[in-house]
């Protein structure tokens, strides 16, 4: 065995990207709001009526991040949050490679397909 | 003495391959020891997730993988460490339940030899039997010189 790829599925890869994104996006927003103008995770707790260890939770994945908590962490960075759906389907003239088949008219009509790219959370400074 | 990618080819290594988008490309590089890739899949793999987690242990392990992998800023302390004694040149990656032991042999580059459950550690986190089987496994490795990055810093190593 020369490679090893820890294989989820595309459908659950999917979900387990975008929790990686939010991850990411928060942690990356507090790194750049701490080094502009201080903000801890100590002053979110503040500004959130929490408990620092519950912010430090979210931050690090130790709890559960659900939509709610997503945006009560965007007001206290003081950003706003886009969500993104880019298609992997590659601009013309573009260099992307890897790019799937276009989807079937059934498939598209009925349901969001598993291999679409994951969705993309940003946080954005005002 | 021989590379990377020489001890891939026989066998002793194995690369992981992250599963990245088409637009992505590895910006540092991840090795199994051949124990490793067992137990993620013997072990790791049927490990349920905690009610108090978005992911199972083994979507953690493939998440943060993925994330050293496409190069994402790490936090020391939070996402890896160098483990005690720092004169061993050990290292671990964190997941929220997971820890990865092992070593960068060069910068931008990890050998996960080990790995252990948090809650499995031996009583008060001792390192030692974890710490012990990486430098096994990299004295056995026959890998060019020098075999591990010395830094501490996480510029100077990932």
């Amino acid at each position: 065995m020369r490679s090893s790829e820890l294989t989820l599925g595309k459908r659950r890869r999917t979900y387990v990207r975008l929790i990686g994104e939010i991850r990411h996006a928060l942690n990356q927003a507090l790194a750049e709001e701490n080094a502009r103008r201080g903000l801890t995770r100590a002053d979110i707790a503040r500004l959130l009526g929490k408990n620092k260890s519950v912010i430090t939770r979210k931050l690090t994945g130790t709890s559960n991040m659900t939509l709610e908590t997503l945006a009560d962490l965007a007001f206290a960075l003081d950003r706003p949050v886009k969500v993104e759906l880019p298609s992997r389907h590659a601009a013309v003239g573009s260099n992307q490679t890897n790019v799937p088949a276009p989807m079937s008219e059934h498939a598209a009509r009925t349901s969001i397909p598993a291999d679409r790219t994951p969705p993309t959370i940003i946080a954005t400074a005002v | 003495m021989a590379t990377l990618g020489y001890l891939t080819d026989s066998g002793l290594l194995i690369r992981h391959t992250a599963d990245l988008e088409g637009h992505e490309q590895p910006v540092r590089l991840v090795y199994f020891a051949p124990e490793f890739a067992v137990w993620l899949n013997a072990e790791l793999r049927g490990r349920k997730r905690d009610r108090a987690r978005d992911l199972s242990p083994l979507e953690q392990v493939e998440q943060t993988l993925y994330d050293f992998v496409i190069g994402r800023p790490l936090a020391y302390g939070q996402d890896c460490r160098k483990l005690d004694p720092l004169t061993a040149d050990i290292w671990e990656l964190k997941t929220e339940d997971v820890r990865i032991v092992g070593w960068p042999p060069r910068p931008a580059c990890f050998i996960a030899v080990c790995g252990c459950m948090k809650k499995d550690l031996p009583k008060f986190k001792d390192y030692a039997p974890l710490i012990q089987a990486a430098r096994d496994f990299r004295e056995a490795l026959d890998l060019d010189p020098p075999k591990a990055i010395r830094g501490v810093a996480l510029n100077e190593v990932f």
